[in-house]
């Protein structure tokens, strides 16, 4: 049985606990917003490159264009966005499962298919990928602690320069979709070759979040303006070729950066949910060691008041 | 009198979003200045500078961009860049440290590197926003003293 004083000692320490997990779960509300507010932020970007590249593609065929063309799948190369940090409930296993029913998914579609290789972005995924065996070809954990399009260009070059050179037939992107602070949702995507359709349902994927009202108005705007522009012939300097040169690389980087930004999101809301739990774990397990506490306590005092008076008794018998 | 709306986006905000009347752009191949009913245009852009006129008389404002493309059609010019950053925000001597931080780095890199590309983009990048910071400064200096003899 368990004295006072180790209770004692215990309530403290759970206490302690229970201020940083309070503490910790605060830390991920903030930076969670400001993920989300990015991830709102980079829409009109989204939205503007979208437009450029369907002017373009009316000048030129898309088809022909070798980051446009569906080849025969072969070997895919699987870039994995996971955490660096951990304590974020199931954020990083749910990834992995993804990455899994994918691998079987292309292993069932792709008659072809002679290997699998991962790109890891995340410190938490290359290590589960290590550990089942995975070849990786290149792990980036630092871009996940701070996303910028200029720390995703390497990235995005290294993927367009082995899909060039035919090393891999097919890119894909698994990350975590933030939809509310509650649900998150995994999701695995295309990124190469690219496709216009691809990127469209990027931009609706965008569209859930709640949207500041001047970027509704945009919206609205842009939409009766497309019915018009489609009439106009574009001047394309210096050529359509050139101009979908510096495009395709910017859609690239744009949808890493998009689904990186999406990941940190979700993962400060399921570290959010996690410590909130742990939070209240701890508020339960006090709850639990104070009655202990106070039990013991008790039936201490009531000891002693039974020997005295047994004592008291004895003496004046 | 007709004039152009002009946005400055980047994947981070909306950097610039007014009624301007003429901009000079940084295209691939040189200059190019839009007018207001210009034809529908795109192009790509080089790292520079881009000079917009908000009246034909009106003083130019500057901003250094790093890279990107246009989009005109009806008078609206979008123009979508990796970085934007208008010349009052540039701190010069910050800007000079930047570049030379990227000299160095680029100095010791060899070519064979992976890494060379995105540090010549960098590179210039910088490049460009210290020559903007430096008129920036100039034209802010003429500026007081012309307000001094004034006095």
């Amino acid at each position: 049985m368990s004295s006072t004083k180790d209770l004692k000692q215990r309530i403290k320490g759970t206490k302690n606990t229970s201020k940083i997990t309070a503490a910790m779960e605060m830390i991920s509300a903030v930076k969670m917003r400001k993920a989300v507010a990015k991830v709102i932020a980079i829409r009109p970007y989204a939205e503007s490159a979208l437009q450029v590249l369907e002017k373009v593609s009316q000048a030129v065929k898309l088809e022909n264009i070798a980051i446009f063309k569906t080849r025969t799948v072969k070997n895919v190369l699987i870039v994995v966005v996971t955490s660096n940090r951990g304590l974020c409930g199931s954020f990083n296993t749910q990834i992995i499962k993804e990455v899994r029913s994918q691998i079987e998914k292309l292993e069932a579609k792709n008659a072809e298919l002679n290997n699998i290789e991962f790109l890891s972005i995340g410190k938490k995924g290359d290590k589960m990928l290590r550990r089942f065996g995975k070849k990786i070809v290149a792990s980036y954990p630092d871009i996940v602690s701070e996303p910028s399009m200029e720390a995703i260009s390497s990235v995005s070059r290294l993927l367009r320069d082995e899909f060039d050179a035919e090393k891999y037939d097919k890119v894909v992107l698994v990350y975590t979709d933030y939809i509310s602070p509650m649900v998150q949702k995994t999701r695995s995507r295309r990124i190469l070759p690219l496709s216009y359709g691809a990127v469209e349902d990027e931009l609706d994927e965008m569209d859930k979040h709640p949207q500041p009202s001047y970027i509704n108005e945009e919206i609205k705007t842009e939409k009766l303006e497309k019915v018009k522009k489609l009439e106009s012939e574009y001047t394309i300097e210096p050529s359509p070729e050139q101009v979908l040169r510096t495009l395709v690389p910017r859609l690239l980087r744009m949808q890493l950066y998009h689904a990186l930004l999406e990941s940190n999101a979700s993962q400060e809301a399921a570290r959010m949910l996690a410590m909130r739990n742990a939070t209240e774990a701890a508020k339960d397990m006090i709850g639990e060691f104070t009655l202990a506490y106070n039990q013991l306590r008790q039936a201490k005092v009531t000891q002693e008041i039974a020997e005295l008076s047994a004592g008291m008794a004895a003496v004046e018998g | 009198m007709k004039k152009i709306v002009f946005k400055i986006i980047t994947p981070e905000k909306i950097v610039f979003d007014d009624e301007v009347y003429q901009i000079t752009l940084p295209v691939r191949e040189g200059e190019v200045t839009v007018l207001p009913d210009h034809i529908p245009y795109i192009a790509g852009l080089k790292s520079g500078e881009v000079a917009i006129r908000k009246g034909p008389k009106d003083e130019e404002i500057r901003l250094s961009i790093s890279g990107g493309f246009i989009e005109f059609h009806d008078n609206v010019l979008l123009l979508l860049a990796d970085t934007a950053e208008k010349a009052v925000d540039l701190d010069l001597e910050r800007a000079e440290e930047a570049k030379q931080r990227a000299e160095k780095i680029m100095n010791e890199a060899s070519v064979s590197d992976e890494s060379y590309p995105t540090l010549v983009e960098m590179f210039d990048k910088e490049v460009t926003r210290v020559q903007l910071a430096r008129k920036h400064r100039t034209h802010h200096r003429q500026a007081i003293s012309t307000e001094d003899s004034a006095n």
